[in-house]
């Protein structure tokens, strides 16, 4: 591997060095990075930036629509708008990753000819600016129906839900590097993606209240590692019921596995990764 | 000091991995010019990327000491399309880790050093080749590194470019190392001091850039300036490519070399006598016997032969399949004989009216071999006459 070495010092030193230099050149690269994103955005335009704040708001504009023709405008006590928004949130940070992480490397090939940009700034770089509209379209959703529609709900349990939070970047961020380092070498992958993640979506409970399901099916849902992390999410936002097969151990396991999982696919292919 | 302790790096190719650098150790030391000299495809930018810290090898360690650029490359490599010039130095900038006023600074420096005007707010897609080399190149000269890697820059450009250039290189080279790869050796044997030659698969340093230049022009046949026999044509040397055969190459190898071994041995075949073509034995019928001919004086044996006929040869279980074979065959032929002998033997009983001979029909045990018919019919047995019987019904059939 490539390395620069310094005038030599005490190797305690050395190390802390190392770390300090490393931490500052990597938070130069990304920042430049995150501003690179930012231009490439805006020079599209403003609707580009607008489009994406609004197109995760779509989707839950739309099923809330959907369960408000069927009359349906409560779930458990909890507005429907807020349920659904709360769903698709954590379906939407875990699977924006999966989606836009694909062509990050790609997009940045031409500065991969800086030594100091690696291919796995130009995906974390991507991945922050993906997350940083996403919440920042979600807390404005969230404002807009408290502001204009008085629909609110308190968050019961704020510790533990910024927990679930993070815990959805895992996944994602593990996801993210699965995807964005084998969604690079073979692009075949980018059009199979499609149709691994409309399942997902529609078996993770984001659209409806998962005690109301017989325990058969809730048994076969609690495969998908979404469906608990959702559930969570629920419980300590809005103080629902847990139905005995949400388990958190398993999606906190799921989360390390697919993190674990992301690393490795980066670190086994990151010489081809900046092959042209 | 750029330091290469047993590099190897590689491509994948359909045909399995083509080396670039096998096992190079090598010692780049800082404070001379160096010129990077090889035949196309021999991997001398990817040793500059490699050097530069852009690329990495596939096996081995390079360690490096001091700052060094970025491979400037004719390509533009590190510019972004999308951005504008601008935006492009403030990218530059942050990565080195400017910030503010630093970042302002460096800006307009680059501004006034690309000449580039207006399209310096444009986006760099719209550039040509020769304006986003010379950004790339305004970028890196106005950082102060330790070392320069220039990829075959100097063919871009205008004549004012290339001249602006040459003055930078000057009063830079001063102060810095450059590694410059090149195909000009004339430029190279004016500017730099050392060299390293690139070559099937390898790295050779030359502490002087003269002896790396000789020893190319020997590795690709070319005549030196200073060769007596100039005018000689030179045949150029083969450098065998090194390359590790993959699986598939394995196989597609051997096939060919099974398809050579059977047009070998088709060859030996058609060269070697053509052997006589041996008659189908017919297998022979029961009751034909032939009259035996006189043997034919014997046969000059041919070399196909000389081991026997082919019924002397033949395994035992094909003697004794045929010897069935011609078993069945003769007692279908009996029996066909047989049913012959006997409807001729009734239609004879019932033309002369003979009822017990009829009646009783002929069994296959009457048979006897070598009778006609009708020496059948006097021998098949009659019963008496009887005189208060009625006479003989009709013949109505066989039951």
């Amino acid at each position: 591997m490539t390395e620069v070495i310094p005038a030599s010092l005490p190797a305690p030193l050395e190390a802390i060095r190392q770390v300090v230099t490393g931490y500052r050149k990597m938070s130069s690269v990304l920042l430049a990075l995150i501003f690179k994103e930012y231009k490439g955005r805006s020079s599209r335009g403003i609707m580009s930036i607008l489009v994406s704040l609004l197109q995760p708001l779509i989707r839950i504009i739309f099923f809330s629509l959907l369960w408000y023709m069927t009359g349906r405008t409560m779930f458990h006590g909890i507005p429907q708008v807020l349920f659904i928004a709360s769903g698709v949130f954590c379906y939407m940070i875990i699977f924006v990753a999966f989606r836009k992480l694909p062509g990050a490397i790609s997009a940045n090939q031409a500065v991969l000819g800086f030594p100091q940009v690696k291919p796995i700034d130009a995906l974390l770089s991507r991945f922050i600016v993906e997350m940083v509209l996403l919440i920042i379209s979600f807390t404005s959703f969230i404002f807009i129906l408290y502001w204009f529609f008085d629909i609110a709900e308190p968050v019961r349990e704020p510790l533990p839900l910024l927990g679930i939070t993070l815990l959805c970047l895992t996944v994602s961020l593990g996801l993210g590097l699965v995807v964005g380092v084998y969604g690079h070498l073979y692009n075949g992958l980018r059009a199979v993606l499609g149709f691994v993640t409309m399942p997902i979506f529609f078996t993770s409970g984001a659209l409806h209240p998962v005690n109301n399901l017989s325990t058969e099916f809730r048994e076969i849902l609690a495969w998908n590692p979404l469906l608990h992390i959702i559930e969570y999410a629920r419980h300590y936002w809005f103080g629902t019921r847990l139905a005995p097969e949400i388990d958190l151990f398993y999606a906190v396991m799921f989360a390390v596995a697919v993190l674990g999982f992301g690393v490795l696919a980066y670190f086994g292919n990151r010489i081809r990764l900046v092959q042209r | 000091m750029i330091t290469l302790d047993r590099v190897t790096k590689y491509f994948m190719t359909p045909l399995g991995r083509h080396y670039v650098l096998k096992n190079v150790s090598l010692s780049v030391p800082l404070g001379r010019n160096i010129g990077v000299i090889g035949r196309n495809g021999a991997g001398k930018s990817t040793l500059l990327r490699l050097m530069a810290g852009v690329d990495y090898p596939n096996k081995g360690r390079i360690t490096r000491v001091g700052r060094y650029s970025w491979p400037l490359a004719l390509a533009g490599r590190g510019i972004q399309g999308n951005m504008t010039g601008r935006e492009n130095v403030i990218f530059a900038a942050r990565i080195h880790g400017m910030r503010g006023r630093e970042i302002d600074n460096l800006v307009s420096r680059v501004e006034q050093f690309s000449e580039l005007d207006d399209f310096y707010d444009m986006e760099v897609s719209t550039y040509s080749s020769g304006m986003r080399a010379r950004l790339s190149f305004a970028i890196a000269m106005l950082f102060d590194f330790d070392c320069y890697f220039i990829d075959e820059l100097n063919a871009v450009g205008d004549t004012r470019f290339r001249r602006l250039t040459k003055e930078y290189f000057a009063g830079k080279r001063k102060a810095a190392t450059f590694i410059q790869v090149s195909h000009d050796l004339e430029d190279l044997h004016k500017v730099c001091d050392a060299g390293i030659l690139v070559d099937a698969a390898n790295a050779t340093y030359f502490e002087n850039v003269d002896d790396a230049i000789a020893a190319y022009r020997e590795a690709v046949g070319e005549p030196g300036e200073d060769d007596a026999e100039a005018n000689v044509p030179v045949e150029p040397r083969i450098t065998p490519v090194v390359m590790a055969q993959s699986r598939q190459a394995r196989r597609l190898t051997a096939l060919a070399r099974k398809r050579r071994l059977i047009q070998m041995r088709k060859q030996s075949a058609a060269a070697a006598p053509v052997p006589v073509p041996i008659a189908p034995v017919k297998p022979s019928t029961p009751g034909q016997r032939k009259p035996q001919r006189p043997a034919k004086p014997a046969r000059p044996v041919a070399p196909s032969q000389a081991l026997g006929t082919p019924e002397e040869i033949q395994p035992d279980w094909l003697k004794r399949r045929r010897q069935a074979a011609r078993r069945l065959a003769n007692l279908q032929h009996l029996s066909l004989k047989a049913r012959d002998i006997t409807a001729k033997a009734l239609a004879g009983a019932a033309a002369a009216n003979n009822p017990d001979a009829v009646k009783q029909g002929f069994k296959r045990r009457h048979l006897r071999p070598g009778l006609s018919p009708a020496q059948h019919l006097a021998l098949a047995p009659r019963k008496k006459p009887n005189p208060q019987a009625k006479p003989g019904p009709t013949i109505k059939s066989e039951d």
